[in-house]
């Protein structure tokens, strides 16, 4: 059938570009990222051939497979394979008329022992009302939700910034950018920008800021130390936040973390729920936790004689500790890091854990 | 399904598409023997074949129409891009193969491509064994940009910073450019490799401008972008042969023509070309270090590779590392491979299914698929190509290459330097030249640059047209060609037409009769010679000339058409033509053989031909009579030389 062939066809090379995408870094933050991964599974949702639930979840399943493969540290692609996973899974309950089926809160150990014979595989087609179009209502609700994510979080920045007080932050996140610009409307406080060498997207960040008329200063990663005595708060994005509560952002967070909990500053970090990952960090080597890029911004590649004598790694990524952080401010309300594995299986099936 | 992707290429043709024309040939022998199963761009470097890297490098680029243009193996490569992802439905940029086997030059395959009508935007000129990370988008929309102001912008050369000595300059081309500081304009290119000590600018680089750059810290990425009236000035100058040939001829024609070149510095990215042996080295480690990031190979394989500390590359399919072995650093280790107790591997990349024994050390070396290596081995630097077996207790010193299926041992140590193949090898002395190039530059230059030319041939495939000129009659065409030149020339000195003018007006004939560049450099050569006496009276009374008269006879035309001849000889291959062309006339001529040496002065002091060509020539010349006629001169050029040498030293 060409009409098929067409889609199939269609959907690989929409596959290809978004994996071409991730591996040359063509994208300006994880929330880019989250959005085409909901708008391409979207696309294979509505646009490929299956006859059930499992049929759908094994195809959305193996695209996600595809895109996580091409750039492995990018977790929120697989954030969002998983929420649409878990989301098929809530649908075909709804639709079967069993509100508990897709229900992960219910599983106890009493239940355990109960009904352990009743397992469900999603193979009983659904005939009386339209399961594409239900599906695919949900996965719109998901980016409705993605895209007022940032907003939402800005909505409470009054409530965590106060007059006067002096606000430290790192690199460039834009949910930052946007909660601080929101408080900045209201109250007057001046911000120290962590410059973030060698990408530095703090300046970019301070740039933006003092556009916005907030009260900036630009300091050097090795000043954060020195600084941090005077700071009221410690504001951050990160790029996910692991199961455990724990950090993967911007390398120099862990410096700024640690000084932080010295000086008894509050460590608050800005995280869209799409951020939150159901991955553990096991050892400070696992593969495909950090990404290593080219060392050019380290080293001059032109300096020849030096070039060829060292070795030069350049991550993108620190581990943050749960210990360290504060709080959490998703799109959803404040929450400490302990909480965060609660979140975690309100949001993924542990089914889909492993992809 | 074809018709729907027709249909999507026709929508794109709608839009501005961006082309790409890549040579897949290198057009020279560096990599015998491992070149002669397997064309240049399919050599694995990091298990990864070199075209791939390219074509992944244009198409996350953005580019959607890659032209492959490949001579030698062209079915290898053909299969090559068949069974790859570029040939899927779902690729976003279409790879065309375009076989001709009869293309010898990077100049063939653009004046090929203009003839076949292919371009129909501005392009990216690369070859097919470039490594880069750069974002072309935006290198192309400034090239874009610039010709929107300035139609006469016709090419964007890439290049990158990198000092003298760094690693990366391959030292086959080290280039010296004089830029315009504002705006970015080409003014001077010289390739100063073996050209001696001296540099010379035009003064007119230097005229009417506020501020120019001059530039040796540069390395060519040899990728450049073009806009479609290159491959017709390909076209309609045939004797361009590499892009080093065109850039010159824009720049000195730049005034008349007003064609200009400008230059772009990707200095925060990364490219470079796999020239030879030891550029394959430096790439491979650059690639290991991750200085081309996102091509790195646990990006590149789709996630088949695992990433460690010190950069060690582990494929996850059924690597087995046995107990004791150490990984140093910068390893890659392919799928199926297998390592052995104790044994220690440094700085080195192995193939799939490679078997590689107890208490082994490899250091530096390039194993490609299915190596066997035995127990107790010790390998240097070197390359194991496919299949190849070590036995037990073998050593490999620094600089070899073992080609295909060798099988080495037991007990025995290869020496540093060697090639083992089991098909005869080209030419020998050239690839340890290139391997140890970094060691001695010294020597090799001249040797290596020369035998590279003469191998064309082999390479190449077509072969080009040997034209022996001593014995064998010139051709009917060539003698026509011949009796046009000698015309044109005796006009130009009758009527005083101008040496650009001469110049068209051969390369026209050259066009009418079809003669190869290589009957026209003996042919004009012959001509310039000839025409004093022919003035004399003809043929016949040639013996007349006293070889004093002979020489007030020749000087002013030698002094007329020196740029013509320079114009010609450019090339070192050209000159030897040249002077092949001396040879035998002379010995035809008393009269000119006598004055042999003068005329080689001359043509030495106004940098016609190069002292290192006419040593060369030199030492091949077989006839005694004549070798004893320049004895004099060659014995100046030698204490020249030599004393020039010592000036150096003393300073």
């Amino acid at each position: 059938m060409p009409a098929s062939d067409q889609n199939s066809v269609e959907l690989e090379e929409k596959v290809e570009e978004l994996n071409n995408k991730l591996k040359t870094g063509g994208f300006t933050g994880s929330y880019d990222i989250a959005n085409s991964t909901l708008r391409l599974l979207r696309k294979v949702i509505a646009g490929s051939k299956w006859n059930n639930a499992r049929e759908l979840m094994d195809r959305v399943k193996s695209v996600g497979k595809l895109i996580v493969a091409s750039q492995r540290s990018e977790t929120s692609v697989g954030n969002m394979v998983r929420r649409v996973l878990k989301l098929i899974r809530e649908e075909y309950a709804r639709c079967r008329g069993n509100p508990e089926g897709g229900d992960v809160q219910s599983e106890s150990l009493h239940r355990m022992f109960t009904d352990n014979a009743k397992t469900e595989d999603y193979s009983v087609p659904i005939l009386n009302v339209d399961f594409k179009a239900v599906v695919i209502e949900a996965v719109n609700e998901i980016l409705i939700e993605l895209e007022n994510s940032a907003d939402n979080i800005a909505m409470q920045a009054l409530e965590h910034i106060h007059s006067d007080e002096v606000i430290m932050t790192a690199g460039r996140s834009r949910t930052v950018e946007k909660f601080l610009k929101q408080a900045a409307r209201k109250r007057r406080f001046q911000v120290i920008v962590v410059e973030c060498a060698p990408f530095y997207h703090g300046q970019e960040l301070a740039w933006s800021l003092a556009d916005a008329q907030i009260d900036t200063t630009v300091i050097t990663d090795s000043a954060v130390f020195a600084i941090m005595s005077r700071v009221n708060k410690v504001i951050i994005g990160t790029h996910s936040v692991m199961a455990n509560g724990g950090l993967k952002s911007i390398n120099g967070s862990h410096t700024i973390a640690l000084a932080a909990k010295y000086h008894s500053v509050p460590m608050i970090v800005c995280a869209s729920m799409f951020k939150l990952s159901p991955v553990y960090l096991c050892s400070s080597d696992q593969a495909a936790f950090n990404k290593f890029v080219s060392p050019h911004s380290v080293l001059d590649f032109a300096d020849g004689k030096l070039m060829s004598k060292v070795h030069v790694t350049c991550p993108v990524f620190d581990y943050v500790p749960p210990e360290l952080v504060t709080l959490y401010i998703s799109n959803i309300g404040g929450n400490a890091p302990s909480y965060v594995y609660r979140l975690l299986s309100e949001l993924y099936h542990p089914d889909d854990q492993d992809l | 399904m074809a018709s729907k992707a027709k249909k999507h290429r026709e929508e794109l043709k709608q839009e501005d598409i961006l082309q790409a024309v890549v040579i897949a040939d290198s057009f020279n022998v560096r990599f015998t023997p491992l070149t002669q199963e397997k064309p240049r761009v399919l050599l694995p470097l990091v298990n990864t074949p070199l075209l791939d890297y390219t074509l992944d490098f244009l198409c996350s680029a953005g580019i959607d129409e890659v032209f492959v243009f490949c001579c030698h193996h062209a079915d290898l490569i053909k299969s090559h891009i068949k069974a790859s992802k570029w040939s899927k439905d779902s690729s976003t940029c279409q790879v065309t193969v375009i076989v001709s086997e009869d293309v010898m030059s990077v100049g063939d395959c653009l004046r090929d491509i203009d003839a076949k009508d292919l371009i129909t935007s501005d392009f990216v000129l690369i070859t097919g064994d470039v490594v880069s990370n750069m974002d072309l988008g935006a290198i192309i929309e400034k090239h874009k940009e610039r010709r929107e102001k300035e139609k006469f912008c016709i090419m964007t050369m890439v290049m990158k910073r990198a000092l003298p000595g760094h690693r990366s300059r391959c030292g086959e081309t080290d280039p010296v450019l004089a830029i315009d500081v504002d705006g970015g304009r080409i003014l001077h290119y010289q390739n100063t490799q073996g050209a001696g000590k001296r540099l010379e600018f035009p003064t007119h680089v230097f005229l009417e401008r506020g501020q120019v750059a001059l530039h040796y810290d540069l390395m060519d990425c040899e990728l450049s972008i073009c806009s479609p009236t290159v491959a017709q000035l390909f076209t309609d100058n045939f004797d361009y042969q590499t892009r080093d040939d065109f850039v010159r001829g824009i720049l000195i024609n730049q005034d008349i023509m007003g064609n200009m070149i400008y230059l772009h510095r990707a200095d925060d990215t990364y490219a470079s070309r796999v020239t030879n042996l030891s550029m394959y080295d430096v790439v491979s480690k650059d690639i290991l270090s991750r200085w081309t990031y996102p091509l790195v190979p646990d990006l590149t394989e789709k996630g088949s590779y695992s990433y460690g500390r010190h950069n060690i590359y582990l494929h996850q399919e059924n690597v087995t590392l046995a107990r004791g072995c150490e990984l140093s650093q910068n390893v890659v280790i392919g799928e199926g491979s297998t390592v052995g107790m104790d044994t220690h591997i440094a700085n080195s990349v192995i193939g799939r299914n490679c078997k590689i024994g107890k208490d082994v050390k490899i250091e530096g070396a390039y194993l490609w698929d299915g190596v066997v290596v035995g127990d107790g081995c010790i390998v240097a630097r070197c390359i194991l190509a496919d299949a190849v077996q070590l036995c037990e207790r073998v050593t490999i010193e620094a600089g070899c290459v073992v080609s295909y299926g060798c099988v080495v041992g037991p007990h025995r140590v290869v020496p540093a330097g060697t090639l083992l193949s089991l098909t005869p090898i080209w030419d020998f002395t050239l690839d340890t030249a290139d391997e140890e190039a970094e060691e001695d530059d010294d020597d090799d230059d001249a040797s290596s640059f020369a035998s590279s030319l003469d191998d064309d041939d082999g390479d190449g495939g077509g072969g080009r047209d040997d034209v022996d000129g001593r014995d064998s009659p010139p051709a009917d065409d060539a003698r026509q060609f011949y009796a046009e030149v000698l015309d044109s020339l005796q006009r130009g000195v009758d009527e005083d037409v101008r040496a650009d003018n001469l110049v068209l007006e051969v390369n026209s004939s050259k066009y009418a009769y079809n003669v190869t560049m290589r009957e026209l450099n003996t042919l004009v050569t012959r001509a310039v010679l000839e025409m004093p006496h022919i003035r004399a009276g003809g043929d016949d009374d040639a013996a007349a000339l006293t070889p004093p008269q002979l020489m007030l006879q020749l000087k002013p035309l030698l002094v007329k058409f020196a740029p013509i001849l320079s114009n010609y000889f450019k090339s070192a291959d050209s000159q030897l033509d040249c002077l092949n062309a001396l040879e035998e006339y002379s010995l035809g001529c008393s009269s000119t053989a006598a004055v042999l040496a003068k005329v080689l002065h001359y043509l030495y002091n106004e940098e016609i031909l190069g002292e290192q060509v006419i040593m060369q020539w030199y030492t091949k010349c077989q006839h005694a009579d004549l070798k004893s006629q320049v004895q004099p001169f060659i014995t100046w050029l030698q204490e020249a030389e030599e004393e020039s040498g010592s000036d150096e030293e003393s300073e």
